[in-house]
C-alpha cells in the first residue's frame, strides 16, 4: 500500500524491495520519496512491536512510530552509515519512547482492559489477550537496560552488537543484560505456574 | 533471590554472554565445542540454555496479538501523508545548520569582547594577600570550608531486589570489561 506516495505510480521499480537499506536511504536523500516508502514498509511491523512493549499501548505506539518514520525522514542527511538505518532508526523511536515517558512519569504497563481495547479484527481469545498483558507487564517491570536489550532483541530483531552500540555499552554487557533478563521472566514464568 | 543466592563459579560467570550466543546457535568453533564440554558437567548453565532457548520463543507467542493488515495500511497512509508534508531531508539538514549561524555568530563575538576587554581596576581588594596564596588555592579553601552534603540519619537498608540489581549491574559492567580483554 505505497500508493499514495509521490512518483510510486511513474517510476514503480519491481526490484526495489529487493535494495538494500543503505541504497534505499541514497535514493530518498536523492529526492525520491518513494524509496522511503519502502524503508517504512519494510521496519514498520518490527518498529511498532518494540515501541508497543516500549510503552505499553498499541495506540501510543502507533504515534512513537509515525513520529520516528517523519523525524527519519527529515534527519536523514544526519545518518551517517556509521550503524545500520535499522539501529539508526530504532536509536530515533528510543529517544521518543524516553520522552513519553519522562512526561507521563510511570512505567510503562499494561491494565488488562487496555489490553482488551487492543484486540484486532484476528479476535484472539480472551485467554491470548489477558496473558499477553501478563508478559508485557513482567517486561515492563524488569530494570531499564534489561528491559531494552531484551526488547531490542525480541521484537526488534537487533544483532547484540547494534543494541550495545545503540544503548552505548559493549555487545558483552548486551549479552549479560539479556541473559539476566531472560532468568528473571523464567523465575516469574515458574512462579505463576 | 535473582543474581545473587547460590554461589556462581567463576568459569560460569565467564561463560555467561557466550551462553547466549550458544542458544541462538551463532557461536563458532572451537568455542561452541568448549561450551558443550563445560554443558556436561554444569546443570546450572544447562538451565541457563534452554531458558535462553525457551523463553524468547514464550514471549514472541504470548505478547499481543498483531495488528491485522488495515492497521499497518493505515499507519503507512498517515506517514505518507506526514512525510509529504515534510521538507526533504537534505533541505531540512541545510536549516538545521542555518538554524546554529546566528547563536555561532553571537558566540564568537562574545568570545572576542572577552578578549579584548582590560579590566580598569583589580577585583581583589587591595589588602588581599594577593601573593601569599597561589592562584587556585582560595577557591580550595572556600569550597573546603563549604559544608558538605547533608546525610540523613535514617538511611534505609537495601532491600534484596535492590541488591539483585546491584549485583547485575557489576555483572554487566564486568561483560563490558570482559569484551575489552581486560578479564
Amino acid at each position: 500500500m505505497l500508493d499514495s506516495w509521490p512518483g510510486r505510480a511513474q517510476t514503480a521499480q519491481p526490484d526495489r524491495k529487493d535494495r538494500d537499506d543503505l541504497d534505499l536511504v541514497q535514493g530518498t536523500l536523492s529526492g525520491r520519496r518513494e524509496d522511503f516508502a519502502v524503508l517504512v514498509e519494510r521496519h514498520q511491523r518490527s518498529l511498532q512491536r518494540f515501541v508497543e512493549q516500549q510503552v505499553g499501548d498499541r495506540a501510543a505506539a502507533d504515534e512513537i512510530v509515525q513520529m520516528t518514520f517523519v523525524q527519519g525522514y527529515t534527519r536523514l542527511a544526519s545518518f551517517r552509515a556509521q550503524a545500520s538505518f535499522k539501529t539508526w532508526l530504532y536509536s530515533v523511536a528510543m529517544n521518543l519512547c524516553r520522552d513519553r515517558a519522562r512526561s507521563e512519569k510511570r512505567r510503562a504497563t499494561v491494565p488488562v482492559e487496555d489490553a482488551l481495547e487492543m484486540v484486532p479484527s484476528t479476535q484472539p481469545t480472551l485467554e491470548e489477550v489477558v496473558v499477553g498483558a501478563t508478559v508485557q507487564r513482567r517486561v515492563a517491570a524488569l530494570p531499564d537496560r534489561q528491559r531494552s536489550v531484551l526488547s531490542l532483541r525480541i521484537w526488534g530483531d537487533l544483532s547484540f552488537r547494534d543494541i550495545g552500540s545503540l544503548l552505548g555499552i559493549s555487545e558483552n554487557s548486551a549479552k549479560v543484560s539479556y541473559h539476566h533478563a531472560i532468568r528473571r521472566l523464567k523465575h516469574w514464568l515458574v512462579e505463576a505456574h | 533471590m535473582i543474581g545473587i543466592g547460590k554461589p556462581v563459579r567463576v568459569r560460569c560467570f565467564l561463560l555467561r554472554p557466550t551462553l547466549v550466543s550458544f542458544a541462538d546457535g551463532t557461536l563458532p568453533e572451537p568455542a561452541r565445542s568448549d561450551v558443550e564440554r563445560h554443558l556436561a558437567g554444569c546443570s546450572g548453565c544447562t538451565d541457563d540454555v534452554v531458558a535462553l532457548r525457551e523463553v524468547p520463543a514464550l514471549l514472541r507467542r504470548r505478547t499481543a496479538p498483531a495488528p491485522d493488515e488495515r492497521f499497518w495500511a493505515r499507519q503507512r497512509e498517515s506517514i505518507a501523508r506526514a512525510v509529504q508534508a515534510a521538507p526533504a531531508p537534505r533541505a531540512a539538514a541545510r536549516g538545521v545548520e542555518l538554524r546554529w549561524l546566528v547563536p555561532a555568530a553571537a558566540a564568537a563575538a562574545l568570545l572576542l569582547v572577552v578578549r579584548l576587554w582590560r579590566p580598569t581596576e583589580s577585583v581583589v581588594p587591595a589588602t588581599a594577600p594577593v601573593t601569599a596564596v597561589p592562584a587556585g588555592e582560595e577557591t580550595m579553601v572556600t569550597a573546603m570550608n563549604e559544608p558538605g552534603p547533608v546525610v540523613p540519619e535514617d538511611v534505609p537498608t537495601l532491600d534484596e531486589t535492590t541488591i539483585a540489581n546491584l549485583g547485575e549491574s557489576l555483572d554487566e559492567e564486568i561483560g563490558g570489561l570482559s569484551d575489552a580483554g581486560l578479564i
